[in-house]
């Protein structure tokens, strides 16, 4: 409401009012969604997942300009993220840390954990190729054809690597499956 | 369809991707073999219970929100527009003439200017950006809030409240470098702020400031009583002037 009294086709003041503003409204909600995903597939601190988040946002900001209205911005968001951490990899040169050793530990307990947990340790077992395609499709909704924008391999790779995941979650799960009360 | 056609097409049809044909020939598969129903049924539970583990804490991004809203401002908006080469000659020669445009359209009849432009800031930035999470909301929080922040003036919310408005959250802020509390009102006509603070002893009332900034629907009032001085803040339709006179009378 207010933003649209501020419009005006008159000069650019107003553009770069509306373009922060559109930014705002069609980019930020994304941030916990972005830092959801750097922080269950990268590893690290909650420091280093806000550092990776931050500079895709201000990427995202400064190419503004050449994200087409209308069309998914959640995408191009992850797709940027992703680019960035490639970066980031190809710079430092080492793998990531391996997320949720501590719960990992716990795995010889079943009967403390819950079933989300359970899940969550699997998931955890899965490889990093794995657990992207998984992270990305299942749980962020994208189409597998964006997924593999994304990740810059053909659709057929990412197909293989849910059915492959979920192949392997399957039997991870059956033992814990076969002992818990309520069970998958 | 076979048992490794399905497994080819199972992650398709679990992303609700495949075509009619497709769907119909998993289905029909899947009728005939248990064992593939089995695993596929599995699977669907399995998506299920990842999205629920993965999505039942929502990670808190507002710390990540600031920052970058704070280095979003960093950059100048005259920069993003020069950033165009081909464009850079046009868009100098529009910002002067508009600048020199706009700045005729602004009828600033009395001082502190500034405190208004910043008044039109927080509250842009506030209800617009969305960005602030350290509001009391209207009920008891925002009862405290106003008993800590001007105690002794059980009636002050009533008195610059608009006419058919209610409180909808209240927060402290700064205009300039003072302190001011910056209550928000919603009212037919859309949100209204109303920022104010208490005149502190020996200082000297300033003068109530108009500004209104025609070709942008802008409108801020000042209004200042003997214990206190603001601003109200609304777009183009909201009477900020009768409000913050209202307010200067009722205070």
């Amino acid at each position: 409401m207010w933003i649209q009294a501020i419009r005006s086709p008159v000069f650019e003041l107003p553009m770069a009012l509306d373009h922060a503003h559109e930014f705002e409204r069609v980019a930020l909600p994304h941030a916990a969604n972005l830092l959801r995903y750097a922080m269950h597939i990268y590893g690290g601190t909650k420091a280093d997942a806000e550092d990776l988040v931050q500079e895709t946002l201000l990427t995202a900001w400064r190419s503004f300009s050449q994200f087409k209205a209308g069309t998914n911005c959640k995408a191009w968001l992850f797709r940027i993220m992703i680019n960035s951490r490639y970066k980031q990899f190809r710079r430092a040169s080492s793998r990531p840390e391996e997320p949720l050793v501590e719960e990992e530990r716990n795995l010889s307990r079943p009967e403390n954990i819950s079933r989300t947990a359970e899940i969550r340790i699997a998931f955890a077992k899965l490889s990093p190729e794995h657990q992207e395609v998984m992270q990305l499709a299942v749980v962020e909704g994208f189409a597998i054809r964006e997924v593999a924008e994304m990740l810059k391999v053909p659709a057929g790779t990412v197909m293989s690597r849910l059915s492959r995941a979920r192949a392997q979650l399957r039997t991870m799960l059956k033992p814990v499956r076969l002992s818990g009360e309520e069970g998958l | 369809m076979n048992c490794d056609e399905l497994k080819n097409a199972a992650s398709r049809y679990l992303a609700g991707e495949s075509d009619e044909g497709e769907s119909v020939a998993v289905e029909n598969h899947l009728a005939s073999c248990a064992a593939c129903a089995a695993d596929l049924a599995t699977d669907q539970r399995i998506d299920a219970g990842l999205r629920e583990a993965m999505l039942e804490e929502e990670p808190d991004a507002s710390a990540v929100i600031r920052r970058v809203v704070a280095r979003m401002e960093v950059v100048p908006w005259w920069r993003r527009v020069f950033a165009v080469a081909p464009m850079r000659i046009a868009a100098l020669a529009s910002a002067l003439l508009v600048v020199s445009v706009a700045g005729r359209q602004l009828y600033v009849h009395e001082v502190e200017k500034g405190i208004a432009l910043a008044a039109t800031n927080d509250h842009y930035r506030d209800l617009v950006v969305l960005k602030r999470t350290d509001w009391s909301y209207s009920g008891e929080s925002s009862a405290q809030f106003v008993q800590s922040a001007f105690p002794g003036n059980p009636g002050l919310v009533r008195s610059i409240a608009p006419a058919g408005g209610s409180l909808e959250k209240v927060r402290f802020c700064h205009l300039g470098k003072t302190q001011y509390a910056h209550f928000v009102f919603q009212t037919p006509e859309g949100e209204v702020s109303v920022f104010m603070r208490t005149i502190a002893p020996g200082e000297r009332p300033y003068q109530a400031a108009e500004l209104h900034d025609r070709s942008h629907g802008l409108e801020v009032a000042g209004f200042t009583s003997p214990d206190f001085v603001g601003a109200v803040v609304g777009h183009e339709g909201v009477p900020a002037k009768s409000l913050a006179d209202h307010a200067a009378t009722a205070l």
